[in-house]
């Protein structure tokens, strides 16, 4: 009885819809965390009788035919990537990005990674890095003895020393923006990194055409939204029960088979 | 004395087929511009004896069709830019590898060509039949209600929604997809909202009753093997004495 494996496609598909459920809730509170979620599509379909094919002797053609499909399949898990909100924080090594655009991060092993949590800090050496220690690129060094640090919109982070009246620039940070930003792989600690789906990274000036503009002294937030992540896992819930009651249905079939010969 | 026991057989293989077609709905019950199938059975006249045609003769019942309820499903609101929703009648063609296929779920994305395309990776056409190419440097694409795409007030191109004549001759090809035997043409007016995508139009709760009248018409059919293979030993029984 294939209805037995259709329902079980269904039910890991549920299951499947859950776990991202439950990853979006679990980072509510991380920054720059983008939400996903689970789409699914059918499976094939298998065709018992095709339509069109002839039903009698005088030319009359089966209007229908017959097509049983095979369950259910998660299409992809994708990564919904619409702004978060801002919240200020008053610290000045907190970016935010209005708009379009990822920060650039180096990573220990020499690769670049793309990351929109701006929650960065200052290292021994007096590099920007992220909180992992991982150095912000293209690299700004803060000189010694700094009072004052204001980063502008566009990306130009202005230094002000102790015994100096003025701020002068000590550096520029850029953003990199995709064609299909969905298309990044996710690789933990708010990272992700270029495929061949994404594209090649663009890299540009913020507030430049197509590119956001960096907000210093706030943050910005998880794009999740508690409410609608309760209702969908609730429909998941309801939805993981009816694909077992096929299972149970189907078993009290086959049940009902093998008590014929008594 | 077969004959009821081929009756009931026949009925017992068309419910299960019929589970078949409700276990896939169940499945899907929360695929994107998913259509729920259903099962018509046919009664079918056998004649008992080959010998005699006309009567008498046994009624067996078969299922020639599974045909696709294409009633709208709900629409849910994402936000996102890029989900479209056709409210009315008509399909969003896709380029595949094996030709032109046809659906109703609108979740697109840009590829890292700047197409705009379905979730397996396939082009959305535009009314004309080329892809639709985004400038992803332009600002965020919006949509008119007629489904003109536009970035920076610009248009960029009329997503093509496409309507059948007949949609009997849609046969579903998996990834929420329809291949089509005939030429679609064009809606001219389409009413596409952006923000939202259409779900499963299964009606879980029908489909929960479906599914307790298949049963119970299983467990009948098994009875009725039942019974006639209790008479036909009881005949054997009785028959078969000799003295």
């Amino acid at each position: 009885m294939q209805s037995l494996s259709i329902a079980a496609t269904g039910m890991l598909a549920q299951q499947r819809n859950v776990e991202v459920i439950s990853n979006n809730i679990a980072n509510l509170n991380t920054v720059g965390y983008k939400r996903q979620r689970a789409e699914f599509q059918d499976l094939l379909y298998q065709t018992i009788e095709r339509a069109g094919a002839l039903s009698s002797a005088t030319g009359t053609t089966v209007p229908n035919g017959i097509q049983i499909g095979a369950g259910v399949k998660t299409g992809s898990v994708y990564r919904i990537t619409e702004q978060g909100a801002v919240t200020s924080t008053g610290n000045d090594f907190d970016l935010a990005v209005s708009g379009r655009g990822y920060f650039r991060v180096e990573l220990p092993d020499g690769r670049e990674a793309y990351t929109r949590a701006g929650n960065f800090a200052v290292s021994s050496d007096g590099r920007v890095v992220t909180e992992d220690g991982y150095e912000v690129l293209p690299g700004v060094t803060l000189p010694e003895d700094v009072v004052d640090v204001s980063i502008s919109k566009d990306g130009v982070v202005e230094a002000r020393v102790a015994g100096d009246q003025n701020l002068r620039e000590i550096g520029r940070l850029d953003l990199a923006v995709f064609f299909n930003e969905s298309g990044l792989e996710a690789i933990g600690d708010n990272l992700l990194l270029e495929t061949s789906a994404s594209g090649e990274p663009v890299i540009g000036n913020p507030g430049d055409p197509g590119f956001g503009q960096l907000l210093q002294g706030y943050l910005e937030n998880a794009n999740v939204d508690p409410v609608q992540e309760i209702t969908t896992l609730i429909a998941a819930q309801r939805a993981y029960e009816m694909n077992a009651r096929v299972i149970e249905t189907s078993d009290q079939m086959l049940q009902t088979n093998a008590n014929l010969r008594r | 004395m077969e004959n009821a026991i081929t009756a009931g057989l026949s009925k017992q293989i068309v419910l299960a087929r019929a589970l078949e077609t409700t276990a896939n709905n169940v499945a899907n019950q929360t695929t994107s511009g998913f259509k729920a199938d259903h099962i018509a059975f046919r009664e079918y006249l056998a004649a008992i004896d080959a010998r005699t045609s006309g009567d008498p003769v046994v009624s067996l019942v078969v299922d020639p069709d599974t045909y696709t309820d294409f009633s709208a499903g709900g629409l849910e609101q994402s936000y996102r830019d890029l989900d479209f929703a056709i409210d009315g009648d008509g399909f969003f063609a896709v380029e595949t590898a094996s030709g032109v296929r046809y659906t109703r779920d609108g979740r697109f994305s840009v590829n890292a060509y700047g197409e705009l395309v379905n979730r397996s990776g396939a082009q959305v056409l535009d009314a004309g039949g080329s892809p639709v190419l985004i400038d992803p440097e332009a600002g965020p694409v919006l949509s008119t209600p007629d489904g003109k795409l536009q970035q920076n007030a610009t248009p960029i191109a009329q997503l093509g929604v496409y309507k059948f004549d007949d949609l009997r001759q849609l046969r579903k090809s998996g990834d929420n997809l329809f291949a089509a035997s005939d030429e679609p043409v064009a809606a001219v007016a389409p009413r596409v909202r952006q923000g939202f995508f259409e779900s499963s139009n299964v009606n879980p709760v029908a489909a929960m009753t479906d599914m307790i009248e298949v049963m119970r018409a299983y467990e009948q059919a098994a009875r009725l093997t039942e019974t006639a293979n209790d008479l036909e030993r009881q005949a054997i029984e009785t028959l078969g004495r000799t003295n």
